[in-house]
């Protein structure tokens, strides 16, 4: 069964994500409100595939993916973007991304991108 | 009025087709029209009313200025809810605010995308806001936050589709002497390229 972090500011967000991946067996490790949460819990519970909203208080996904990429070269991490955030999307490309899921997105879309990333660690 | 009629059917196109995909075609979004309307029409319309709605409200350009706040009646805000949370959301307040705010989004954007592209400007989105309280209260809040505004705001009226049902909505843009002078300077027909 594998981990899943999921890092978004917003609720509904966190909802959907974890709604389109529990009944398939996934398994919701933790959910963090910001970066900084977020980079604690990515430490503490080691998930197989981390999702990271961009836009968010505090610390943002962009400096939230730099610290991680630090301990964990190699994690998977599936970015969350909106249409509208080319420049940042450019920035975590360079970072190291495993894929993005652009907003609005749909379940399928949240399910196909972990299952990719899942596989390619495999 | 012609110029806005178009960019704004342009502008709902794009948040339908947003709206479509965040809910596998469950919500969809009917535009009914614009007019402008003075500050002092709406305070007295809407601060009339003692109904407490949810609003939306977030930054979509911050100089010039442009501001929306999106107005959900409650008939709304649980058509919404149901449809992205099911019945079982809908004691989360929290959550069902989250949803809102979803939405204020996917309109902010295409609003702020579509005027940037016809008026040269930056966008510059703030996180959406979601506040409940009468209407008339929520404008005049954004009215003194907004500087050098005009003595008119554009007030978009459309309906959200939520299933068998479909509830009005609307939103009002807040724009500053500066802006509402490039829009007015706008073309009377939009180019085809």
């Amino acid at each position: 069964m594998s981990r899943i972090l999921i890092i978004d500011d917003a609720m509904f967000m966190r909802h959907m994500i974890r709604s389109a991946l529990e009944p398939l067996g996934f398994e919701i490790v933790g959910e963090a409100v910001n970066g900084a949460q977020g980079i604690d819990m990515f430490r503490a519970l080691k998930p197989d595939v981390t999702t990271l909203d961009i836009i968010m208080p505090e610390m943002d996904g962009l400096e939230a993916l730099r610290n991680i990429r630090q301990e964990a070269p190699l994690a998977n991490i599936i970015m969350v973007t909106a249409v509208d955030q080319r420049e940042s999307m450019l920035q975590a490309m360079r970072l190291g991304v495993s894929d993005f899921i652009v907003k609005p997105f749909d379940d399928d879309r949240v399910i196909s991108a972990v299952q990719k990333a899942i596989n390619r660690a495999s | 009025m012609k110029i806005i009629e178009e960019i704004m059917h342009n502008v709902f196109s794009a948040a339908d087709g947003n709206l479509n995909r965040l809910t596998a075609g469950r919500m969809r979004v009917k535009y009914e029209g614009c007019q402008y309307s003075s500050l002092e029409e709406i305070t007295s319309l809407d601060g009339g009313e003692e109904d407490i709605v949810s609003g939306v409200g977030m930054t979509l350009m911050a100089s010039p200025t442009l501001m929306m706040l999106m107005v959900f009646t409650p008939e709304a805000r649980l058509g919404a809810a149901r449809i992205l949370l099911g019945e079982g959301g809908l004691s989360n307040a929290e959550l069902v605010d989250s949803v809102l705010q979803e939405i204020g989004n996917i309109f902010g954007s295409a609003l702020a995308n579509g005027l940037a592209k016809y008026l040269d400007e930056q966008v510059k989105t703030s996180p959406p806001e979601v506040a409940m309280d009468m209407a008339g209260s929520m404008l005049a809040s954004i009215v003194g936050s907004v500087p050098d505004l005009g003595d008119e705001i554009l007030l978009l009226n459309m309906r959200l589709e939520t299933g068998d049902s479909d509830s009005a909505c609307g939103i009002h843009i807040f724009f500053d002497e500066k802006l509402r002078e490039k829009i007015d300077a706008l073309p009377s027909v939009i180019s085809s390229e």
